[in-house]
């Protein structure tokens, strides 16, 4: 190839500033490479939300460029940028509008005039991905938050972007929900190749599947690597009023306070027992009782 | 508070009993639109109280083998039946006739005629009768069902696509202005009768500007996917034959029904 | 005798009804239920109302064209609207609680058309899921809360600040005149369904007596209510104002 790979999303310096004057993003330079799992990461009130509406086309930043695929989406109509980028928003209350769960699935794909056929299909698909095709019948109203969120998130399925934006998907559920909906992200991106963007606050999950993160502070993209990249740095997260993930903060403490000498700064608890056993000798463990389930997360 | 008893209202409201199988659940919407229509009809025009006391009773017989829950059919008709009451006593009191029984209420007499007798036991007939049509209705018609009913009888789109709107978000601001009122209560906002005053105008105002902020996050995530001024819908199949049957042998029963009781 | 029982009657059956209200004060529903007006009767107020429902739509299709949020802003609004109609508010006099109609407050947010759409959308679902009105009597009933209270609300709103009226004393006006308004509509209209031989007068009169103890101080709540939703919205987000508005300006 002669040329770089083109980013599946990217914005060049955007700038914008609510009418109110409230500067919400300043010179924003934002990529996420196709088939990459990107996470923006920021306290509440620092621009990620409009940052992800920027990215859709939902504000217009007063300068700078949102490029998809290289392609700038002021020049794109809706049909065809909505058909390649979906977008999740925080509140799935806000984005059910139809009576039942199929015809809001169905909404997406019949606003692409797909044949009805298609638009079955689609729908069908979209829950099962879900794992929702259970509630296909059931009327909005008659869910819970958890069915909610994935209900919303299947909408946006069934339009078949290839890339995918969700800001906090995971806010809101209990654990087992979270860890649902995280495992669903990942294996979207890493099975069926779709371009993942989310914003989040879930700081404990978030090594396990962020191939880059993007931290944002009071509307400025101020720092951006991989997990441990980011994680190293912790005046810059102190900063941006974030922390480390808990599992790391207590080796962290381990090695600084205690004086425990652990290799590196692991970020997930996989790695941390790893990291610990390494100091434990053999002779003080108890034989293994338990058979170790294999989808432990970490 | 104001809120107080709301939930009951809207767990009222709410097709809850919609979703349990019963034989007249699996019935085609449009079929029981028609039907329901037509049986309000003959309803209103009995001269006769006959026929809007049997659709009453259906109703009742209906909600039992929905398996509607007793507590929940006594609610429903609380109101109307109070409405009955009110104008059977408009009736039996003020229509000139024969004076069959007078009484005195604080020095105040009163005199219930025999025609007003009659016409008030009619009209309560008639409202019971096409209260119980519509409760029976709803009682075993989902409403998306109804909706797309709707639209497939010709009902002005726009019309539609506000009731759906006004349906499914009903139930968001209702939550929304419980939680707005619990945290008024909690915070002592109706402790007195001037306090409670502008507690209640709070309340509504911040229904009703959270509903429009509500609004355009709604309106984006329409547009993310695809929306392009309309909701779009799924035509249900053609009534087909075997549902033009259903119809006219329902309607022609009712028709039967009504020209009997009418003539006894 | 029984002419001069005749003469006395109304009146004193009035003040016996409006005994018994104050008792039993969900039967004097807000709305007409279904099955008491006679066939004629409901057909004509459906033959009437049905242009101002009309024109609603007219007005919706044309700004829903003009600006794509128009359509969720009235379905959400409309179902605000709906829900603080279903706000069980207590009256002081009577010691009993009635729901406020809601008609002022959208009318004057909205415009009086669109109220008129919104109102026969509520109508109906309330009449379907709730028993509350009916389907024959939606005409009646959208006529006397959608046309008669939407639009004497949204008249004496921008009357009061014309002449001067502050924008709370132009929402309290607004409220308790749509309130009045819509319940003198329905007292009319089942005065005229329930009299014979030309006597809808004095019933008018009987029902209106019954109606006055809840609906005299419930119109008043109701105005402090829209004043107060009002201005609360006009604090938060002065642009609401010019919302009905949307659509024609921009």
């Amino acid at each position: 190839m002669t040329q770089q790979t083109l980013a599946a999303l990217e914005t060049k310096c955007i700038c914008f500033t609510y009418q109110e004057g409230s500067k919400a993003l300043l010179d924003v330079d934002f990529v996420a490479q196709d088939g990459k799992f990107t996470a923006l990461l920021a306290s509440n009130g620092s621009g990620k939300t409009t940052l992800l509406k920027a990215l859709v086309g939902l504000i217009k930043p007063q300068t700078g460029q949102v490029l998809v695929q290289g392609e700038d989406i002021r020049s794109m109509n809706s049909s065809r940028l909505y058909g390649r980028v979906g977008m999740v928003f925080q509140n799935p209350d806000d984005q059910l509008f139809a009576p039942t769960v199929a015809e809001d699935v169905a909404f997406g794909p019949r606003n692409m005039n797909l044949p009805e056929a298609e638009v079955k299909t689609r729908v069908e698909e979209a829950l099962f991905k879900v794992c929702a095709g259970h509630l296909a019948g059931k009327a909005v109203h008659h869910l819970s938050y958890g069915e909610k969120k994935r209900v919303a998130l299947a909408g946006v399925l069934a339009m078949g972007p290839k890339i995918l934006i969700l800001d906090e998907p995971t806010a809101g559920l209990d654990p087992v929900g979270e860890e649902g909906m995280t495992r669903l992200l990942s294996a979207l991106n890493r099975e069926e190749g779709v371009t993942v963007v989310l914003a989040t606050h879930s700081i404990d999950l978030l090594p396990l599947f962020a191939d880059r993160i993007f931290v944002l502070k009071n509307g400025r993209a101020i720092q951006n690597g991989t997990a441990e990249e980011i994680f190293r740095d912790q005046e810059m997260l102190k900063s941006a009023g974030l922390r480390l993930p808990y599992v790391s903060a207590l080796l962290h403490q381990l090695k600084h306070y205690d004086g425990v000498p652990i290799n590196g700064l692991p970020l997930t608890i996989g790695e941390a027992r790893k990291r610990m056993l390494e100091h434990i000798p053999e002779s003080a463990l108890v034989k293994s009782l338990i058979k170790e389930p294999d989808d432990e997360l970490g | 508070m104001p809120t107080k008893g709301m939930a009951m209202l809207f767990e009222l409201f709410s097709d809850i009993f919609t979703i349990r199988q019963s034989r007249l659940a699996s019935v085609d919407a449009r079929v029981k639109v028609i039907v329901a229509l037509c049986a309000v009809i003959m309803t209103l025009a009995a001269s006769s109280p006959l026929f809007p006391t049997l659709m009453l009773l259906a109703a009742f017989t209906g909600a039992y083998m929905a398996s509607v829950p007793a507590r929940h059919v006594a609610l429903r008709f609380a109101a109307p039946a109070g409405t009955a009451a009110f104008i059977f006593l408009l009736k039996a009191l003020m229509t000139p006739g024969e004076v069959i029984g007078s009484f005195q209420i604080a020095g105040i007499g009163f005199a219930a005629t025999d025609e007003g007798l009659r016409q008030g036991v009619l009209i309560c007939a008639r409202v019971m009768g096409a209260v119980g049509v519509l409760l029976l209705f709803s009682f075993v018609t989902p409403a998306h069902h109804l909706f797309r009913s709707l639209r497939w009888m010709g009902a002005p789109k726009g019309w539609v696509e506000v009731a759906m709107l006004m349906y499914r978000f009903t139930f968001d601001i209702f939550e929304k202005a419980v939680e707005v009122g619990s945290a008024q209560r909690t915070r002592l906002g109706y402790s007195t009768a001037g306090r409670s005053l502008s507690s209640a105008g709070t309340l509504a105002g911040a229904v009703a500007l959270g509903a429009m902020e509500k609004a355009e996050r709604v309106e984006e995530a329409m547009l993310v996917r695809g929306y392009n001024g309309e909701i779009p819908y799924d035509p249900p199949p053609p009534l087909g034959a075997y549902g033009v049957l259903k119809t006219s042998g329902a309607l022609l029963a009712l028709a039967a029904l009504f020209i009997i009781l009418e003539t006894v | 005798m029984t002419d001069m029982k005749k003469k006395q009657v109304p009146m004193m059956a009035a003040l016996f009804i409006a005994f018994m209200v104050a008792w039993a004060p969900k039967a004097a529903a807000m709305h007409i239920t279904e099955g008491i007006l006679p066939a004629s009767w409901a057909g004509i107020w459906f033959l009437v109302v049905a242009p101002f429902v009309f024109m609603g739509l007219r007005e919706l299709r044309i700004r829903s064209a003009r600006s794509i949020h128009f359509k969720p802003l009235i379905g959400l609004t409309g179902a605000a609207v709906f829900v603080i109609s279903c706000m069980p508010i207590p009256v002081p006099v009577v010691g009993a609680t009635a729901h406020p109609c809601g008609v002022g407050l959208a009318a004057i947010l909205v415009g009086p058309t669109i109220t008129a759409l919104i109102a026969s959308v509520a109508l109906t679902l309330q009449a379907l899921f709730l028993a509350h009105g009916g389907l024959s009597t939606l005409g009646a009933n959208t006529l006397s809360m959608g046309v008669i209270g939407g639009f004497s609300g949204y008249a004496v709103f921008h009357l009061g600040k014309r002449l001067g009226a502050g924008t709370w004393a132009s929402a309290f006006a607004a409220g308790l005149i749509a309130n009045w308004a819509t319940y003198s509509g329905t007292a009319l209209f089942m005065a005229l369904a329930l009299a014979r031989n030309g006597e809808w007068f004095s019933m008018f009169l009987a029902i209106m007596a019954a109606f006055a103890p809840t609906q005299i101080p419930l119109g008043v709540l109701e105005g402090f209510i829209t004043a107060g939703a009002y201005s609360f919205i006009m604090r938060r987000r002065p642009e609401v104002a010019d919302m009905d508005r949307m659509g024609v300006a921009t």
